[in-house]
């Protein structure tokens, strides 16, 4: 296989030197909007995952059946196809998720990243590249969506439940709590509300830039 | 089904897209426009003008297929498919009539057109409409206001943007220095017009 | 200049036939609708496209169009198809789940009747292992502040309230969120509908700083409990 450091480094780009909010600074609003909880980033990156995963190997399968004529319409009918399947899905098999991300999952379909995604690498690659692209964007959001709402529920409520998504006890597909972190402080509701969502990205873009000179500097 | 006519307070429909459930500072939706141009006035002002007529008229259109066509058969799950579909056609629809018969608009509005089919703020009005099953007429006031909202924020924003970097003030760069004055608008909005709960 | 026109309505005919397809496409999802609705949309769109294409690459063949057409066509039925089905199948997962919420605010209870209602039941008649009435359980959603709260309860054969649980709900954090602590929802056991009001006008304290959620979770029960009654008597 002389195309697996290819596919692993179009993986890793997709987490650093691409990451698609610090980076190319897209899917801005569904970074800020449903980041309250740790719980909820997992959730908003997986559901994403699925969507960008689905779109990006349809669209690659497809791109030579595509008349450029009709592209646009495609990509859209193929998106919001693998949008509204999770959005039925998370409906049926996790309602608390559902609820709490409410119309930001339909508003996946209009998420810079994944027309993005389709427009600049899967209607030009094969499918394995594409999918160790959108494996690689997605891995990074996820990382970012985490960071941000771990950030908020620790600071806004004073405690930070890590989740992940596993098959529990009772059968079904849910969130298994691992361990929930308290600090002393007292919990600043802000956080939880708008502002903080704009201070915390804020601060966090300003660090990673930061870092970014500092490592170019030292390199240069 | 909802009715045609308003049975929401309309005063109180048009106050809440505008402040108390901003678009841009309270529902984050449309901030990629928002980071992308709020560093020129005049792409700002052009942008929010486009924007309000993109989410009148996409309540105006979408109100009648949602209640009309989806509702009644059952298919209420095909509205994000629907929608995005009826928008983009709109959106193309209108940029070729602005550009056959109004090159001047088309010149100063038209450029923003393609940018708004994907803007989450025209798809989260119509979504939200069909979730709060607003009447026809409160759905387009609805639809109004929340772009007055987008509109008013992007004004502040770039006003205080550009004084910002004429004053040479600088030291966060481009998106951090947005994402800071977009904090601190959304301080005022979230304090002055109740968001908090009391 | 015409060609870019041209470009345009093509683009509006192939999103608008995308469309018709997702619409017309009813869930029962049968191999004959699919294709019936397919071949309505091949029909329909074929004249325009032919001519377009003809008209904007003088000399290509006109299969072109025809293949344009097919394509979008068929990308669109397998959309719809797939869609229909997960639609389905989801939805006769969640008829079958919402009802395992109820042996849990009615523990004591073996069976549960649904009452009413055309679509949705306006409640459970409850009964226990002998075959005994022994209260009735009930859902009820209401709008919170950030969205809808979906709740499950229960009351005996006095309209007292003896369980209340939120199924779901997405308000914020710390503040509405609130009301799935047991320090909130304790409150209401016992209660009769007169006393589901805030204090001081009832006995449900609101939780600080989320009246709008506190409101709505006292709100939906006292509506839904008295609905029981009238519908019981």
């Amino acid at each position: 296989m002389t195309d697996r450091p290819n596919l692993f480094s179009e993986f890793a780009a997709g987490i650093i030197k691409n990451n698609p909010v610090f980076c190319l600074v897209l899917g801005i609003c569904p970074t800020l909007a449903v980041t309250t909880s740790f719980e909820n980033g997992l959730g908003m990156g997986l559901a994403f995952t699925f969507v960008l995963l689905g779109s990006n190997v349809f669209i690659s399968l497809l791109r030579n059946q595509t008349p450029p004529i009709v592209r646009l319409p495609i990509f859209i009918v193929i998106i919001a196809t693998f949008v509204t399947i999770i959005d039925i899905v998370l409906q049926a098999y996790l309602p608390p998720l559902y609820e709490a991300l409410g119309i930001f999952v339909p508003l996946i379909v209009v998420n810079c990243i994944v027309i993005g995604r389709a427009e600049a690498y899967a209607s030009k690659n094969s499918v394995l590249p594409s999918i160790a692209d959108a494996l690689g964007i997605s891995v990074g959001y996820i990382l970012v969506l985490m960071l941000i709402g771990g950030i908020r529920e620790l600071l806004g409520t004073g405690k930070i439940t890590f989740v992940m998504l596993w098959l529990l006890e009772n059968g079904q597909i849910g969130f298994l709590e691992l361990a929930t972190l308290h600090i002393p402080i007292e919990p600043a509701t802000i956080m939880i509300l708008p502002p903080g969502a704009f201070f915390t990205i804020g601060s966090l873009m300003f660090l990673f830039k930061f870092m970014g000179k500092k490592m170019s500097e030292r390199r240069g | 089904m909802p009715a045609l006519l308003p049975t929401e307070n309309l005063l109180e429909l048009l106050i809440s897209g505008v402040f108390t459930k901003n678009f841009l500072l309270i529902y984050f939706l449309g901030l990629c426009s928002f980071l992308g141009l709020t560093k020129d006035m005049g792409s700002s002002i052009g942008m929010s003008m486009a924007v309000t007529f993109v989410t009148g008229m996409a309540a105006v259109i979408t109100w009648p297929i949602f209640n009309f066509i989806l509702v009644p058969l059952g298919l209420e799950f095909l509205q994000t498919i629907c929608f995005i579909l009826v928008i983009a056609a709109f959106v193309q629809l209108v940029e070729f009539i602005i550009r056959k018969h109004q090159p001047a608009l088309y010149r100063s509005l038209g450029i923003y057109l393609p940018l708004i089919t994907t803007n989450c703020a025209v798809l989260g009005v119509v979504l939200l409409n069909a979730q709060q099953n607003y009447s026809y007429v409160g759905s387009i006031v609805y639809g109004i206001s929340a772009g007055l909202g987008y509109g008013l924020v992007m004004l502040l924003a770039a006003g205080i943007r550009g004084k910002l970097l004429q004053r040479g003030v600088d030291m966060f760069g481009g998106f951090t220095g947005a994402f800071l004055v977009a904090g601190l608008l959304s301080l005022i909005f979230v304090n002055y017009f109740g968001v908090i709960q009391f | 200049m015409v060609k870019e026109e041209l470009k345009y309505v093509a683009l509006l005919l192939g999103i608008i036939g995308a469309l018709f397809i997702l619409i017309l496409v009813l869930p029962m999802v049968t191999v004959t609708t699919i294709l019936g609705v397919g071949l309505v949309v091949l029909l329909l769109e074929i004249l325009p496209f032919s001519y377009i294409i003809y008209k904007e690459n003088k000399g290509e063949p006109i299969v072109n169009a025809i293949g344009t057409v097919a394509r979008l066509t068929l990308i669109a039925m397998v959309a719809a198809g797939a869609l229909s089905t997960t639609y389905e199948t989801t939805q006769a997962y969640m008829a079958a789940n919402l009802e395992m919420v109820l042996p849990r605010v009615m523990p004591d209870a073996a069976t549960f009747t649904p009452v009413g209602g055309e679509e949705e039941p306006v409640y459970y008649e409850a009964y226990d292992d002998a075959g005994n009435l022994v209260g009735y359980a009930f859902f009820v959603s209401k709008e919170g502040s950030q969205g809808t709260i979906l709740l499950a309860g229960a009351i005996d054969l006095d309209y007292n309230v003896i369980a209340i649980t939120v199924v779901r709900h997405s308000e914020t954090p710390g503040l509405g969120a609130k009301i799935k602590e047991p320090a909130f929802r304790d409150q209401f056991l016992g209660l009769s509908v007169a006393d589901l009001h805030l204090s001081p006008e009832g006995k449900i304290d609101a939780i600080t700083g989320a009246t709008i959620s506190s409101t709505a979770v006292v709100d939906a029960m006292r509506t839904k409990i008295g609905e029981i009654q009238t519908e019981v008597a």
